[in-house]
């Protein structure tokens, strides 16, 4: 006798249904049930999205480097060793030393620490106020949709860049105000994707009946409407994370991001990295890198979460 | 289509309204005295209450809130916004001389982002799931996560360090040495040109993979068609127009680019002036240029808009 597993309950009949019986997701009588409970949907994903595994990994790495920064670090990034400038790349210093002695290596990695939090913050901030405005202008439509989307229309007429160094220019650099210049561009894409969910959504009959049963608007809204918005605001928020560390590394090369001597990727690549690119190369190098790097781990990961969770974008 | 054309516009003069309100909004939130911190500088040391005051008046910022915009609006519409506070020249002067600049990086970017992005993607798509497709993909997926200030960089470094040869720097006009002219542009060019061809392969490779499963694409190569009348003459008529929409889309995030390519090649650009405004806190050239920005990308999403009605008139309905 066979039974289906819940989470994989249609996979059988999906073209991919050839696979062996433990990547398929049923339970096989007289097999020890620990070989299939978690692997087959993990092992269908690592096998339909290999590109997304890749960006996981990447993705793991660096919250793993952020986190323990202090331990993988060789030195102190903030250090001056005023013998010891513009070391090349070595034994002693991994990734070379700058301008001011302090070992690129060290920075690069706290400087993981600086990027994952701002790009974190930033969606968190950005994809939620978004997303939430998103709900009530598809909710209510009328003429709170017409407002909210005439401001939404405005705000995205910005170029992400510029919109942030607008902000920037006005309320100045320090960490919190890039977090939230940064923000400030992720709002508009959140809210128009969550608008269109909301939209379809408060047409359906659940939410009439609900409505009918003497819900109120905001308790439907909540209770209702917002769980449906889960997934696509899951799927903007992780593609949003790589935009977010591009545009604070963007800033921070302008010399508008983090200021010094905090190591901020974008922040090393500017300044003296640039005026000492001949002489010292490595200086510029290993950040850029780093934010390669990142910005591809997120955005294979956030191509993977979306077509997992849209399957009309599955295969694009 | 006319009435179209007449709602299009109409459509427009809100979101322009709005786009003015926000940088104003974002100019004036600043913390503290933007008087104060004018007259501090870099020292950061105090101004006299007398000399904060009489900047404030200078610059307009004791009237209330709505006075201030009312007058930053009629600067807008009369083209003139006044001086800037840091060369006190007339700011449209300056735009004036950094315009072409900028335009020019821009039309050869877009020029370059098609001229890579259309062959990959079709032969992405014609190719699907081949080494074609793989190699493409991987090529377009760098593109979007290489920074562009990072791209700029390294091209210097192979430039002067491989090559021994560095781009002439500074602006000469394309009718006084075009061959300079273009060594000048070529590289910051092909830097944000391949960033938009990223995501513009993506979107061609998508539109034709759709527009390949038709049933009138299926009908015509039963006619016996050749595979590439089949994708020139019907396949790409129809899968153009997202891309020609997502192209335009991207024309804005192409003046975020110019902005840091002005700044690697010191490329005297708008988005150049941009940087330098904001460094040296010469908020009234900020305040323009911004709005500068969002009026090309609304004007931009005007045309793409028309341009879309003429290719497919469904459009014109909604």
């Amino acid at each position: 006798m066979l039974e289906r597993g819940s989470a994989e309950g249609d996979a059988a009949a999906r073209p991919g249904a050839g696979l062996p019986p433990e990547s398929s997701g049923l339970i096989v009588p007289g097999v020890p049930l620990g070989r299939h409970r978690a692997p087959p949907m993990v092992w269908q994903f690592v096998r339909r999205k290999p590109m997304g595994v890749v960006g996981a990994v990447i993705v793991c790495l660096l919250v793993v480097v952020a986190v323990f920064a202090g331990g993988i670090a060789q030195y102190n990034p903030y250090q001056v060793r005023a013998r010891l400038r513009f070391q090349p790349p070595g034994n002693a210093f991994w990734f070379g030393t700058d301008d001011f002695g302090r070992d690129v290596f060290s920075r690069v990695v706290y400087g993981a620490r600086i990027s994952l939090q701002i790009g974190i913050a930033a969606v968190f901030m950005g994809t939620s106020v978004g997303a939430l405005v998103g709900l009530i202008s598809g909710y209510f439509g009328r003429r709170t949709d017409l407002v909210i989307q005439r401001i939404m229309d405005a705000m995205m007429a910005f170029p992400t860049l510029v919109l942030a160094l607008a902000v920037v220019a006005a309320l100045g650099v320090s960490l919190p105000k890039v977090i939230l210049a940064v923000a400030l561009t992720l709002i508009p894409v959140s809210n128009r994707v969550v608008r269109s969910v909301a939209l379809s959504v408060r047409e359906t009959d659940y939410v009439a009946a609900a409505r009918g049963l003497g819900g109120s608007e905001w308790r439907v809204l909540f209770s209702h409407v917002l769980p449906n918005c889960f997934a696509p605001y899951v799927v903007i928020a992780t593609a949003n994370l790589g935009t977010a560390i591009l545009a604070e590394a963007a800033l921070g090369f302008l010399g508008l991001g983090v200021p010094p001597p905090t190591p901020a990727w974008g922040s090393m690549l500017s300044g003296a990295a640039q005026g000492y690119l001949y002489r010292a190369p490595w200086m510029a190098m290993y950040p850029g890198v780093a934010i390669t790097l990142a910005v591809f781990g997120f955005n294979m990961l956030g191509d993977a979460v979306r077509d997992v969770l849209d399957p009309r974008l599955r295969g694009r | 289509m006319s009435r179209y054309l007449l709602r299009r516009l109409i459509a427009t003069v809100p979101v322009l309204i709005v786009v003015s309100l926000i940088v104003f909004v974002i100019m004036r939130v600043a913390p503290g005295d933007v008087a104060q911190m004018l007259l501090s500088g870099e020292s950061g040391t105090a101004a006299s209450a007398e000399e904060v005051h009489r900047l404030r008046q200078q610059l307009g910022l004791d009237r209330p809130y709505h006075a201030q915009y009312m007058t930053f609006l009629a600067g807008l519409v009369r083209l003139d916004p006044g001086k800037s506070l840091w060369t006190s020249e007339p700011i449209m002067l300056e735009l004036g001389r950094r315009i072409p600049v900028t335009l020019e990086l821009a039309l050869l970017a877009v020029a370059i982002s098609w001229a890579i992005a259309l062959p990959t993607g079709i032969l992405s798509a014609v190719f699907q799931d081949t080494w074609i497709d793989y190699v493409f993909r991987v090529f377009s997926v760098a593109g979007l996560a290489l920074p562009a200030f990072w791209t700029g960089t390294l091209l210097l470094l192979l430039l002067v360090q491989q090559l021994h040869w560095m781009p002439p720097l500074g602006y000469v006009s394309p009718m006084d040495n075009p061959r300079l002219n273009i060594q000048q542009f070529i590289w910051p060019a092909l830097i944000i040109g391949y960033a938009t061809a990223a995501i513009l392969s993506r979107m061609t490779r998508s539109a034709v993979l759709e527009v390949l499963r038709e049933d009138y694409v299926r009908t015509a190569r039963a006619k016996g068609l050749r595979g590439t009348v089949v994708v020139g003459r019907h396949v790409l008529k129809n899968a153009l127009a997202p891309v020609l929409t997502v192209s335009a889309v991207q024309m804005g995030n192409l003046l975020g680019g110019a902005v840091i390519s002005e700044t690697i090649f010191t490329l005297p650009g708008v988005g150049r002036f941009l940087v330098d405004a904001i460094l040296h806190r010469d908020y009234p050239v900020v305040q323009t240029i911004v709005i500068l920005f969002g009026i090309v990308v609304v004007a931009l999403n005007l045309m793409t808009d028309l341009l879309y009605a003429w290719l497919d008139p469904r459009t014109r309905r909604t």
